[in-house]
């Protein structure tokens, strides 16, 4: 009956913190109970859910205005466990297609609470059917979500792309490049049938330098941003023009700092490098939270 | 030539690369890292009535391998949690 510890767990080499491992359990029945018992403000119909956002922590309820989250209009506000909430607006259970409208609208209501809150984003689409389901996932993993929100409070996201263009610097490789040089002008000169194998010769190298060059910019970058962080995460970049791809966790306090971090890192590459600066977002690349749920109460 | 800091809602393609997979998400053990500050570990089971809408939404966002398992249980708590970290799918047990 004891729960015991899941063998082969994913997680590996992962310090135990101030958190108890042992594993919380909660339960909530798949009937719904009577009517009479559900603190639902209205009875909706079976249908109605609720559209999570994010976890702040907060005793009295707020409200952040309204949400157009699957093209409904509803107010946004908080189910609380505790002194944490989880800020919800209604909507229909439904699938919820990452449309640029649902994206930003889900962006939009994470903007307006992070005016004065700090909020463990939820990640896109979550939907539960009962304010009770949101208070039972609150208090099975209350702990970590007022750790995570203590470590989070006061600070705040950025993101830094930077691409280049990339045939300006190939270009540039072969006018500046020593060895590229050498032999991009042997190419030029010579008309022989073998240049097709120095072609791709000539390709690797460049490649080669390509990548040595950017993994050089971005170590500039980040030893210029380092000192003003409280921790940076490197992301893949997408497409062949970008070279850094990595979000920035930030003291609010240092806000201002960072930027002029930035702008001073992004003056020293000119136009070489083309800097794309966003934020401030909740802490989306800081924090990992995956949980399982699981069908209870059959049997 | 300045850096113009632009805020999250006005990029799609920033806001999509954000929302879609990080954060809290529901899938599997609550696996909690606050990326270089320190890494915690804990898990909880939650067990809530909407799951159904979670299946669904994995599954169209290709997450079904990691929740495809829901473990039947009986008598609400107790329940088989030896493999639960496992990716594979597999017929849910249940027990008599």
């Amino acid at each position: 009956m004891s729960p015991s510890k899941k063998a082969g767990k994913k997680t590996t080499a992962v310090r135990k913190a101030t958190i108890k491992a042992e594993p919380a359990t909660a339960v909530l029945d798949l009937v719904p109970p009577p009517a009479s018992l559900k603190m639902e403000p209205r009875s909706g119909q079976q249908q109605e859910g609720r559209y999570v956002y994010g976890v702040i922590e907060s005793r009295a309820p707020v409200g952040f205005g309204r949400s157009s989250i699957g093209g409904v209009n509803e107010d946004v506000y908080t189910v609380h466990y505790g002194d944490i909430a989880a800020v919800v607006s209604r909507t229909p259970v439904f699938i919820f297609d990452p449309t640029r409208d649902n994206a930003l609208a889900h962006e939009h209501v994470i903007e307006s609470v992070m005016k004065n809150y700090t909020i463990i984003p939820m990640s896109f689409g979550t939907v539960f059917r009962t304010d009770d389901d949101i208070r039972e996932v609150l208090k099975s993993i209350y702990s970590s979500l007022k750790d995570v929100l203590k470590q989070m409070t006061g600070k705040l996201e950025f993101g830094l792309k930077v691409t280049w263009d990339r045939d300006r610097i190939i270009e540039e490789l072969q006018r500046e490049h020593d060895e590229i040089h050498r032999f991009h002008q042997e190419l030029t000169r010579k008309h022989l049938q073998s240049t097709y194998f120095a072609r791709m010769q000539l390709g690797r190298m460049i490649d080669k330098a390509l990548a040595e060059l950017a993994a050089n910019y971005v170590r500039e970058i980040y030893d210029g941003l380092r000192a003003v962080c409280v921790a940076s995460r490197d992301n893949k970049p997408i497409g062949d023009k970008m070279i850094m791809n990595a979000a920035f966790l930030i003291q609010k306090a240092r806000e201002a700092e960072f930027d002029a971090a930035v702008n001073k890192v992004a003056q020293k590459f000119g136009d070489r490098l083309n800097f794309k600066y966003t934020g401030p977002w909740p802490p989306y690349n800081f924090v990992n939270i995956r949980l399982k749920l699981e069908r209870g109460g059959q049997g | 030539m300045a850096v113009e800091r632009v805020s999250g809602g006005s990029s799609l393609i920033d806001v999509l690369d954000r929302v879609l997979d990080k954060g809290i998400v529901i899938d599997a053990w609550v696996r909690i890292s606050l990326v270089g500050i320190d890494l915690i570990t804990v898990e909880a089971r939650v067990v809530v009535a909407s799951i159904d809408t979670y299946l669904k939404y994995a599954d169209a966002v290709g997450l079904t391998g990691l929740v495809s398992r829901p473990t039947l249980t009986e008598g609400g708590a107790e329940g088989e949690e030896g493999d639960l970290g496992e990716v594979r799918p597999r017929t849910p047990r249940r027990r008599r």
